[in-house]
């Protein structure tokens, strides 16, 4: 059973917790397509949480075309496009660059100097057995 | 509902069994001569019946509830006069006429307004004290007390008096004023006996009426003073004193109190020396009423107290002061004893004086009154000293044993009063009941020792 | 949804001080209101003019539709109220207690009552006065509950509980909002508790409802922003609740999130960092 995990006193809300974690979840393939996700009562009473939230982040997902309702089975991880997966990975990454040059330019650090360290860090992990592409 | 009203299976016993003897008494009359005892035995039970209810009201009117509970009103109007209905049931049984039987429920109906109005707010107490204190205006007056009159205009004003009554209990059950009096009058009524009057000491200072702060205040001072007047080493307050000191309450019967009862007392005395004879016996109810009013303060508000403060007196018993070995249990009980006998000799002199004054009991029963109160005063602090020392919290029991041990010596005295007893002295069965107290408050005074002892 | 509670131009004093002041409140069928104020702000009496157990100066308070004072039988029997003190007879045993309040009801769930007995240990033996604090509080909350009330209503009824009691009674009550009929209305310091099963969030103070909202949209409208400008772009944040001028721009906590702003932010160049803030920061944020 899968155990996601939330912090209801955090600033960002608990369904959109629930909906980056699973988010996240399907795109780095932990959740197969046809996947069945639990129910909402069940997330919801594992989680502690309002189920009405767990409904709202479920729709969100659906409405995102990542998960379907099914009759009878609940909500089934969506079978995509590979290329439509892929566009929305490069997305999430493309989001959290943006964070990091952002940051790197409060510290009064150039972007140039952010892409060489990016490049030193490529260089030293292949030295390293590579990860899942 | 009936169960909250009706709570506390001793007074249920206590009201069924007068019933009971009222009825077995109605059967076996032949004439009327204790038509008037008879009289008084089913008015008493009902009044305590209905004092009972009354005092119980407040919890249910006054509860947060009252007003979401759905038909809440309606259920206690209706359990209201069931029980009423039922109280009246005996009387069919046993009362004479019709005309009496009528003026009875006016009576009846009257009284219960009067102990409600009473809980609610505590100005209608007066209609009590007048009440008790009627006989004197009339003796002094000369105004006849005819029963008949009494009696058919009564029967006459029931349609009246119960138009007006069920007015009343429609307004009573959606009753929720005067707030502050009656959360004090529930924060008694809604615990245990071994707490009530304990329990007034948790009511804040500024909910008191201004005479009970007042009291407190005088009475708390002299202590105060005490306290403040030890500063210097030679000025070291005893072991006994502390513990007194520790021992006091708001409710406690201190120097307040022995003023005041002597003042009282001496007045009364002074009013029946100059008052004709014949009208003597209308003091008698309430100069009862004061021996038994001054025990009750004075004997069981001092259980109650130490009984709340055991865990407190547990704490002082192991400070440096009394570290030596059974200096606190021998300076509490000393505190205990002195308390007591001081109580009960006050109470020995007072009783001598009001019957020399008002004669209502000759010197043969003086001298056994004396002795009975000296064997309950023994019995008392026996069962007292019991409670304080066990883990179990027996504060209920004890305080029911005395008002039971309380009770049986004034039926015992009105016994004596009726019939010709000797000197109770002479009694071989009396002797062993002296000698078994004595030797009861012996062995709970030494076993009271020892388990400190052993800490 | 139909409107559950209903309340205009509430004033209540205590002691010639003025605790609620023209208080305005709607509450839906299916809200799960989570009632929030400092020490003292009123919620208690709020609660309690509410349900007619005080005395109010001014104002209409209607529930299901009827007049607060004048509720029917069966609205009576549809409210669940778990008050703050505890009140109950105190030499009463929980069993009598219970059969006591069950004489009031038509509908009463006798299942619901065991399974929370034994689920929560409460000897029914015991008298009330014996009970410690928790569980006397699970005992109000069981009498609240037994009778499958439509509206809930609880004046802090975590206070009392330990956080495996608490954890327990957040289970409860979740198991029933997942009744979309069924209102809450519960005040409470314990913002996790709130965060976790509360829609929307209202703030109480001084003397009225100065916050009511849905509680996500809440998260996402009151923030912390970081606002990164040269000091000739004259930039204004608007909705600011408090900010501080730093060399490089603003930071500031906004009480709503201005999208139009944001785009136009974006559209100046100027970097705009969003620091969401849990709820007990967003309390004292906008009761400060």
């Amino acid at each position: 059973m899968e155990q996601f995990i939330i912090s209801p006193s955090s600033g960002i809300p608990i369904y959109k917790q629930l909906y980056s974690q699973i988010e996240r979840m399907v795109l780095n393939g932990y959740f197969s397509v046809d996947q069945r996700l639990p129910s909402v009562r069940q997330v919801a009473n594992d989680l502690n949480v309002n189920p009405m939230t767990v409904s709202k982040a479920y729709g969100l997902l659906e409405e995102r075309g990542y998960l379907t309702r099914l009759r009878g089975k609940g909500m089934v991880v969506t079978a995509r496009d590979n290329e439509v997966l892929q566009q929305e990975k490069f997305t999430m990454l493309d989001e959290m660059i943006k964070e990091l040059l952002a940051q790197a330019k409060h510290m009064g650090i150039s972007g140039h100097k952010v892409a060489q360290m990016i490049s030193d860090n490529i260089a030293s992990n292949q030295d390293k057995p590579e990860g899942k592409e | 509902m009936k169960t909250i009203l009706l709570h506390g299976w001793l007074v249920k016993v206590f009201i069924v069994l007068l019933w009971a003897i009222a009825i077995a008494m109605r059967l076996t009359m032949t004439d009327d001569t204790r038509e008037d005892l008879l009289l008084t035995i089913i008015a008493f039970s009902n009044f305590l019946l209905y004092l009972m209810v009354a005092t119980r009201l407040p919890l249910l009117t006054h509860s947060k509830m009252a007003v979401l509970l759905p038909n809440y009103s309606q259920k206690l109007k209706g359990v209201l006069l069931l029980i009423f209905g039922v109280s009246l049931l005996p009387t069919l049984l046993v009362l004479p006429d019709v005309l009496t039987w009528l003026a009875f429920v006016s009576i009846s109906i009257l009284s219960t307004l009067v102990f409600v109005a009473m809980i609610y707010q505590p100005i209608y107490q007066i209609f009590i004290w007048l009440l008790i204190l009627m006989p004197l205006p009339m003796a002094l007056l000369d105004i006849p007390f005819n029963k008949e009159k009494l009696f058919y205009s009564l029967a006459w004003l029931l349609p009246l008096i119960t138009w007006l009554a069920y007015g009343l209990l429609n307004k009573l059950v959606n009753y929720r004023g005067n707030q502050r009096h009656v959360s004090k009058i529930i924060a008694v009524t809604n615990v245990s006996m071994g707490k009530t009057l304990a329990v007034q000491d948790s009511i804040p200072f500024a909910d008191r009426t201004r005479l009970a702060q007042w009291w407190a205040n005088s009475h708390f001072n002299h202590y105060r003073n005490i306290i403040s007047n030890a500063t210097g080493a030679s000025q070291k307050i005893s072991n006994r004193k502390l513990i007194e000191i520790s021992c006091q309450s708001a409710n406690s019967f201190g120097v307040n109190a022995y003023v005041v009862w002597t003042v009282g007392i001496t007045l009364l005395c002074l009013l029946g020396i100059s008052i004709d004879e014949s009208y003597h016996h209308f003091f008698t109810p309430m100069v009862t009423l004061i021996p038994a009013m001054i025990i009750g303060t004075g004997s069981i508000t001092l259980f109650q107290i130490i009984h709340s403060k055991k865990s407190y007196l547990a704490r002082l018993a192991i400070l440096p002061r009394f570290k030596q070995h059974n200096s606190f249990a021998s300076a509490f009980l000393g505190y205990v004893f002195s308390n007591q006998i001081m109580l009960y000799c006050f109470i020995a002199v007072l009783l001598g004086l009001t019957a020399r004054v008002f004669g209502h009991i000759s010197v043969t029963i003086y001298i056994n009154l004396v002795l009975i109160l000296l064997v309950y005063c023994f019995l008392t602090i026996s069962i007292m000293l019991v409670a304080w020392r066990t883990v179990r919290d027996l504060g209920n029991l004890v305080v029911w044993l005395m008002l039971i041990g309380f009770i049986g010596t004034i039926v015992f005295t009105m016994h004596m009063a009726s019939t010709d007893m000797p000197l109770l002295i002479l009694n071989e069965l009396f002797q062993t009941l002296l000698v078994t107290s004595l030797l009861l408050i012996a062995a709970s005074s030494y076993q009271y020792l020892r388990s400190f002892s052993k800490r | 949804m139909a409107c559950i509670v209903n309340v205009e131009g509430l004033t209540k004093s205590y002691k010639n001080q003025s605790v609620l002041n023209q208080l305005n409140w709607k509450i839906e069928q299916g809200d799960v209101v989570g009632l929030l104020g400092k020490n003292g702000a009123g919620k208690s009496t709020l609660l309690k003019s509410m349900l007619n157990i005080n005395d109010i100066e001014s104002g209409t308070i209607s529930i299901f539709g009827e007049q607060y004072n004048q509720l029917s039988t069966a609205s009576k029997s549809r409210i669940g109220y778990v008050p703050q003190e505890n009140d109950e007879i105190s030499w009463l045993s929980v069993n009598d207690l219970i059969n006591f309040r069950k004489q009031f009801y038509c509908t009463w769930s006798d299942e619901k009552v065991t399974e929370l007995v034994s689920r929560w240990e409460i000897d029914l033996t015991k008298k009330i006065s014996e009970l410690s604090p928790g569980q006397i509080q699970r005992v109000l909350i069981i009498l609240a509950l037994a009778p499958m009330p439509e509206l809930l209503i609880f004046d802090e009824p975590a206070a009392s509980l330990d956080p495996a009691g608490r954890r327990d009674f957040l289970k409860e009550i979740l198991a029933l909002v997942s009744d979309e009929s069924i209102t809450v209305i519960f005040s409470t310091h314990i913002t996790s508790d709130l965060e976790r099963i509360a829609n929307k969030v209202a703030i109480l103070d001084k003397g009225q409802i100065c916050y009511f909202n849905d509680l996500d949209v809440t998260k996402e409208n009151v923030v912390q922003l970081t606002v990164h400008y040269q000091p000739e772009q004259n930039i204004t944040i608007p909705y600011l609740l408090r900010g501080k001028k730093f060399s490089q721009g603003q930071q500031g906590i906004v009480s709503q999130l201005d999208q139009a702003w944001l785009t136009k932010m974006k559209q100046q160049a100027v970097e705009v960092t969003i620091n969401p803030m849990g709820l007990e920061d967003i309390f004292l944020e906008l009761t400060a």
